[in-house]
């Protein structure tokens, strides 16, 4: 489209719009309405529902609205041409002569565009006596899906948003004239995680949602908008909530996110808000069982115990465990409560984001990277949303995906290639292809570094074939990416949290900035899994930074915010999660308050940890493996019944709104923290504490954090707030990074590695009917070498055996994986796969043997 | 009976072994695409083509010429494709040629070919035409084997392959975008035009899809020039058309004959008159899409394309169905919608529904359960069907509904009223 | 003074003649529940939901848990939860029946949108009046005691036997002025 604007006259009206667009952009940027069923504002069109029928003087006949582009002077009517209108009459007439009208059980019945057109445009009564057409009805397409093949008007808007978006080809055609139909493959069910927009672009009730099926009708549901916690991308959505019930969620269009599309984890995995497991009382330990009591029980007992371990060992003897699920100001007033009222700066949380990290500056940006490369990141499951950008970039403007992840994961089918590598072969891997970029590219690409000529010394050590025994890359396929990477315009490296697992933090990204140096307008984001991991450590909840990245050690700030929150914080440094267990163990920490993550859950030593603790504070959703160890136990809002914001992967900050009550005596994160604290403190000092709503959290937010000033929830609005993007400097000298030699232990040959699935049995998923459905049995995935060395065959129960204990699974043979390496997906197997892992979390080394 | 017909394009039927190229070569074979890459340049073909007024004969009668010029300089690999897919019920002009005089069609392809700078050209051929695709795929490997096809043509250093691609049986797929997306593997739909296909069409490439009839002029042309080729027909239809008549004459089949002849010596002289000497009740002069005429009206006209626009009808692809007064126009036409409705794409609505809702109407009144509204009430769908549709197919499912409405609206009314057949009594 | 008192004597006379008339007419008040209540056939009572009485979904409920009663109510006294039909145990012809019915008579005014809203006849509204009860709670009229038909003790006029204009007075055919 270029600049230029054209000036269109529509129904006597005056329209300027950019030169190129169609005759519907042009009336609808004039507030024309023109019916459509095929045409959708985010598809290619088509012209095929002939709804769009409009007249243009000059052209003969009737023309398609949604294909005509326009003209300067165009003289269109809509609504004023009596053909246009007859024909747009016409149109619903044969539409409804075959249509069931069985708007009364139809779950799109009032949202319903053929309803509204019939109503706007329709005959009103219909000439059709015949019998109507007979097709499937209640056709299941999927678990999460239902055709109603009568009801479908054949616009096929579903097909082409899974193939010009989803890049899934699941559904099409099938049949001729009047007996198309809509159908999946014989014998190959839906399986796209983007489904459930195809509901949402329906424009009749065709395909409708299992889950939401005959839930409410829609006028009944009260909407709020709100925020998606499952994933660091923070889609916008909407919760339709009817009867204290959320019965359905639904995107809400944000350019800057999630354009107007939500992944079906986000979509249909709610069930957790309104289950019948949710804590609803808070829970005290008497005689060794946790029995109901009172708020005012509660937070008195909590009181009580943490003074007297003030009294008696310290401050330093209490952590906390902040999360990276809950809301900004939940984290905020753990790490204020934490610092200024126990004078500890013992406060972490679990996955926290690795220093060094930078957020990923644009989600809509991804389009327009040529390359974008993954590094121990699979947007698929992890991030769903990033991997939808991702695939407009290689869909729309031939972008090509590097994939370095240890097993094959969706993204590589756009030819990769794919660089498998051995867990703690990241600096390797990186290394070798730091060597291959200079030898495969020309003398730009060393120019860029300033003391290219001593480098490359050390980087004779790293040829393709000298790194493939280090990490297990196949050397071809190095050259390949780094022939790829020298072409590059606007390569995007994406991190995920598994890359700094092997070879830490520091090295995993030096060794990244030294190749990002070598090529042209380099970026690096790290995809952050999980809902607030910005936001917690923006937040504080961290034992080196106060709220806003700010150094504990700086005297500077530390005054000024001794001053800011009326207090003398403590200079002493806080322990770490890592520190945390070690101390746990020792029983140097006598009293520990967990929020909303569940630590028991991902290893056993954590588990064994925490059972040391003399008073454990649990607070959450459900009874978890860590809560069953608690003296007290806390029931706090879900994301649907609370206020607050969330920061996503690229550092926005979004709300979230209460859309229901919580149940029973559940109560936000912000208000148990503050009523604890209140009675914690002597009573003139309670006013420091007088916070009436997660809105004055946010105030004193804002006035912490340098970057967040001015900021309230009414500037953050329904679309959010996006800092602007971090200015990284740029390095001009490499950094020598030595890579480790492959690590070996002969009684565990194998090294483990995890990842995510979309869909798993964690805290939340457990409780998301149909979901569960979708979830795999637990399997570990070998090597064909690993299996020809265990004598192990595809389908095999095995025992997956480390130095922590021994779990079953069925084995899957794939060359899709590194050799020595296997793969077990989180939160799938019962007891988890965290059984295995030793905490801290390095690596995990394994072998298998066969079950008898 | 061959007396009066001109023997051009049909000069090799009925000569024994006509499909075998040695035949073909003796009767002056293949000099037409010698004297085309050896003497002329491609444009120079193009223009000789455009100034014989060679007129597109799949049904539309666009000038070949001018389509042909519609491709964009410089805009490279470009692609020919023979249409083949004869879906139109009444014709079978081009399985005749393909059946008996394959290189003809061949010689066809190849001089476009080279007039378009086309290196690869594909035969959609109608799925069920099982003899001309043995015939055709048998030609193009004799061709090539002596150099007709593929490198290095006749050593002038021109090349050209020549693929059979054979339809699903599907009607739509004659229409030239639909083509393009069956030839693409895709769902045999229709495509948005524009783009035409001469500037974005196979693989989103400059292509030319033409008739087999329309090609099978070229060689003769290209041979004789354009002036020759003028000699026959009229002024804006010139040249010589094959005509194929089914129904109640004597004697059916394929004719040819130059354009503008009187349709009187089509049906009375070549084909021996209506059978029986039952006269005749409705010709349809185009094919099933082409509207159903009186046979008074009819045999006044000549049949070139004007002509025969003039009375009322098209001439289409010259598929001329004579209808005698023995049958039931009623009948006929629920036959023919119900041909229509079976062969919607079901791309867009108004054809989609609207033939089965006209299938479905028809069907009552030809089972005695029509109401008098009814008649009216297939008018009116006719209207919404009419040029509202993605493609022609529309237009041609309304075509025997609308014309049979208008010229014979009393066995309609008998059937209504009477519940019972007009003709059958 | 005395006009007065001849005219306020008058007065008295004609009040008492009016009480005196009324004392020969028929009285208009009924012995309930010993003799029944004479009711207008469009009276409208509470409510019912009804099954099908035959045909192909003999026994079926005819209620299949839309929600245009709840949505056209006034007074948003319904309240419906639709659940779907399994194979094998159909409730309600078709894909949907309502799983949970509700009617709050307490706030219910008996309009009869619901009557009107209701695409299958289902809900209506019958003669049965004599609603009292002990509790509130009673007065939420669920679905088992709304499929249960109940008639009242009464007579029911006959439609036929004179015009609606002259029973309800209020009411009229014609539009007013």
């Amino acid at each position: 489209m270029s600049d230029q604007t054209v000036c269109v006259i529509i129904d006597g009206q005056e329209v300027r719009c950019p030169a190129g667009c169609t005759v519907y952009e042009a009336a609808t940027t004039a507030g024309i309405h023109i019916p459509t069923f095929c045409h959708h504002p985010k598809l290619v069109p088509v012209g095929a529902c002939r709804q769009c029928l409009v007249e243009v003087e000059g052209m003969r006949g009737l023309q398609t609205a949604c294909t005509t582009p326009v003209r300067d002077n165009m003289v269109v009517k809509v609504h004023t041409s009596p053909a246009a209108v007859k024909a747009r009459k016409a149109n619903i007439e044969f539409l409804l002569t075959n249509h069931p009208l069985d708007c009364p059980v139809c779950d799109k019945g009032g949202e319903c565009p053929l309803q509204n057109q019939a109503m706007q445009d329709g005959p009103g009564q219909s000439r059709y006596v015949e019998e109507k057409r007979h097709k499937n009805k209640r056709y299941p397409l999927s678990e999460l899906i239902v055709l109603d093949q009568e009801r479908c008007v054949l616009c096929w808007r579903c097909i082409r948003f899974l193939d010009e978006w989803a890049d899934d080809h699941e559904l099409d055609l099938f049949g001729r004239g009047a007996d198309t139909r809509i159908d999946t493959f014989p014998g190959r069910p839906l399986r796209s995680k983007w489904q459930g927009n195809t509901i949402d672009i329906c424009p009749v009730g065709a395909l409708t949602s299992r889950i939401f099926r005959f839930e409410a009708r829609v006028w009944e549901l009260t909407n709020t908008a709100s925020v998606c916690p499952l994933c660091g991308v923070g889609c916008n959505i909407v919760l339709g909530v009817k009867n204290q019930k959320v019965r359905r969620i639904t995107p809400r269009e944000n350019m800057e996110v999630n354009d107007t599309w939500i992944c079906d984890k986000g979509r249909f995995a709610h069930g957790f808000v309104d289950h019948p497991d949710r804590l609803k009382t808070p829970l005290i330990r008497r005689n060794g069982k946790l029995e109901p009591a009172t708020w005012e029980e509660a937070l008195d007992l909590i009181a009580a115990r943490l003074n007297a371990i003030l009294q008696e060992d310290g401050p330093q003897a209490m952590a906390a465990l902040g999360s990276n699920q809950v809301t900004n100001e939940a984290n905020y007033l753990l790490q204020r409560f934490m610092r200024v009222v126990l004078g500890t700066n013992n406060v972490d949380h679990i996955g926290r984001i690795p220093t060094g990290a930078t957020p990923l500056t644009s989600l809509p940006g991804l389009e327009h990277r040529d390359v974008i490369v993954l590094l121990g990141c699979d947007p698929s499951t992890e991030a769903p949303l990033v991997e939808l950008w991702i695939k407009k970039a290689v869909l729309r403007h031939g972008a090509r995906v590097l994939v370095a992840n240890p097993h094959q994961i969706e993204l590589c089918r756009y030819g990769g290639p794919w660089l498998g590598y051995r867990p703690g072969g990241e600096v390797a891997l990186l290394n070798g292809l730091v060597r291959a970029v200079l030898d495969v590219g020309a003398k730009d690409q060393a120019a860029r570094a300033a003391n290219i000529e001593e480098s490359r010394s050390w980087l004779k050590a790293y040829t393709p074939e000298r790194v493939e025994p280090l990490c297990g890359t196949p050397a071809a396929a190095l050259r390949q990416a780094a022939e790829v990477l020298v072409q590059a315009r606007r390569p995007l490296f994406l991190v995920g949290p598994a890359w700094t697992k092997g070879s830490g933090e520091q090295r995993a990204f030096d060794a990244l900035a030294n190749l990002t140096l070598l090529l042209n307008d380099a970026e690096t984001g790290f995809v952050a899994g999980d809902a607030n991991a910005w936001g917690a450590l923006q937040m504080g909840v961290a034992p080196h930074w106060y709220p806003g990245q700010q150094p504990c050690q700086d005297p500077e700030i530390r005054n000024r915010l001794s001053s800011f929150w009326g207090t003398k914080l403590s200079p002493v440094p806080g322990l770490d999660w890592d520190g945390m267990l070690p101390a746990c163990a020792q029983g140097k920490l006598k009293g520990m308050w967990i929020i909303g993550s569940d630590p028991a859950h991902r290893s056993q030593t954590a588990g064994e940890a925490l059972k040391r603790i003399p008073f454990l504070v649990v607070q959450d959703l459900f009874m978890t493996e860590t809560a069953t160890l608690a003296q007290v136990v806390l029931p706090t809002a879900s994301f649907a019944e609370t206020e607050g914001t969330l920061t996503n992967l690229t550092g926005r900050l979004q709300m979230i709104r209460p859309a229901k009550r919580p149940p029973g005596q559940a109560r936000p994160d912000w208000w148990i923290i503050t009523e604890l604290a209140r009675r914690m403190v002597e009573s003139k000092r309670q006013k420091s504490w007088d916070f009436a709503s997660a809105a004055s959290v946010f105030q004193e937010i804002a006035k912490v954090i340098p970057g967040y000033r001015g900021l309230s929830y009414t500037t953050l609005g329904e679309a959010g707030w996006q800092p602007a993007p971090a200015q990284v400097k740029a390095r001009r000298h490499l950094v020598r990074v030595e890579a480790d030699p492959p690590s070996a232990d002969p009684n565990y040959p194998l090294e483990l590695v995890t990842g995510r699935l979309l869909y798993d049995r964690g805290t939340l998923l457990r409780r998301a009917s149909r979901i569960q459905n979708l979830v795999p049995s637990p399997y570990v995935i070998i090597h064909p070498d690993t299996a020809n060395q265990f004598g192990i065959a595809h389908g095999d129960p095995v025992w997956l055996i480390s130095s922590q204990g021994q779990l079953p699974f069925t084995v899957l043979v794939s060359d899709e994986i590194v050799a020595g390496t296997v793969f077990v997906p989180w939160n799938v197997s019962d007891p988890p796969v965290g059984m295995l892992v030793s905490e801290p979390e390095g690596l995990t080394r394994v072998r298998l043997a066969k079950q008898e | 009976m061959t007396g009066m017909q001109t023997k051009v394009l049909l000069r090799n039927i009925g000569v024994p072994n006509s499909h075998e190229i040695e035949t073909y070569l003796s009767r002056g074979g293949y000099q037409a695409l010698q004297k085309a890459l050896r003497e002329h340049q491609p444009a120079e073909v193009v223009r000789i083509v455009a100034d014989s007024g060679l007129r597109g004969r799949g049904g539309a009668g666009f000038p070949t010429g001018r389509k042909w010029m519609f491709l964009p300089k410089g805009v490279y690999p470009r692609y020919l494709i023979c249409n083949a897919d004869e879906g139109e019920p009444g014709t079978f002009k081009d399985r005749v040629l393909m059946e008996h005089d394959p290189h003809g069609v061949i010689e066809g392809i190849a001089i476009a070919s080279y007039a378009c700078e086309v290196h690869q050209a594909f035969i959609y051929l109608r799925g069920e035409y099982e003899l001309s695709y043995h015939r055709l795929r048998d030609a193009i490997v004799q061709a090539s084997e002596r150099g007709f096809l593929g490198k290095n043509i006749l050593g002038t250093g021109y090349d050209l392959d020549v693929h059979i691609v054979r339809g699903a049986g599907s009607y739509v797929c004659g229409e030239e975008t639909a083509l393009l997306s069956s030839l693409e593997g895709k769902r045999g739909h229709p495509k948005l035009k524009p783009p035409f296909p001469a500037t974005e069409g196979l693989y989103r490439k400059p292509t030319i899809v033409n008739n087999v009839e329309t090609l099978f002029n070229v060689p003769f042309i290209v041979e004789h020039g354009a002036e020759w080729y003028r000699q026959w027909g009229t002024e804006r239809s010139p040249g010589l058309k094959l005509f194929c008549v089914s129904g109640h004459v004597e004697r059916p089949g394929t004719y040819e004959l130059p354009m503008g002849t009187p349709m009187r010596t089509l049906i009375d002289d070549l084909c021996g008159g209506p059978r029986d000497g039952i006269p005749l009740k409705a010709i349809i002069p185009g094919g099933s899409s082409t509207p159903m005429m009186p046979a008074e009206v009819a045999l006044q006209t000549n049949l070139d394309y004007e002509s025969i626009f003039e009375a009322g009808s098209l001439l289409g692809a010259g598929a001329v169905i004579v209808i005698n007064e023995k049958t039931c126009i009623v009948r006929t036409t629920h036959r023919l919608a119900g041909f229509y409705r079976h062969e919607s794409c079901g791309k867009c609505i108004p054809c989609r529904e609207g033939t089965d809702w006209m299938y479905k109407i028809l069907h009552r009144i030809e089972h005695g359960q029509g109401r008098t509204e009814d008649l009216d009430l297939l008018l009116d769908i006719c209207d919404n069907i009419a040029e509202k549709s993605f493609c022609p197919l529309g237009d041609a499912a309304v075509g025997p509904v609308r014309s049979s409405l208008t010229h014979f609206r009393e066995e309609y009314e008998f059937h209504v009223s009477e519940k019972r057949c007009l003709v059958d009594g | 003074m005395v006009r007065d008192a001849i005219v306020g004597f008058w007065h008295i006379l004609r009040a008492m003649g009016m009480t005196l008339k009324y004392f020969f007419t028929k009285p208009v008040t009924v012995q309930y529940p010993e003799q029944p209540v004479r009711l207008y056939p469009r009276f409208r009572g509470r409510h019912e939901l009804r099954r099908y009485e035959e045909g192909p979904y003999q026994g079926l409920e005819r209620c299949i848990g839309c929600a245009l009663c709840a949505a056209y109510c006034p007074t948003q006294c319904i309240y419906v939860q639709a659940g779907e039909n399994q194979d094998g145990v159909q409730r309600s012809p078709g894909e949907r029946y309502a799983e949970i019915y509700e009617i709050n008579l307490l706030r219910c005014m008996f309009c009869g949108y619901c009557e009107e809203a209701c695409p299958t006849g289902a809900i209506v509204l019958r003669r049965q009046f004599a609603l009292a009860d002990y509790s509130r709670d009673r007065l939420i009229y669920t679905q088992d005691r709304l499929l249960t038909p109940s008639e009242p003790h009464a007579i029911i006029l006959d439609d036929r036997a004179g015009s609606e204009q002259e029973r309800r007075p209020g009411v009229s055919g014609k539009p007013k002025g």
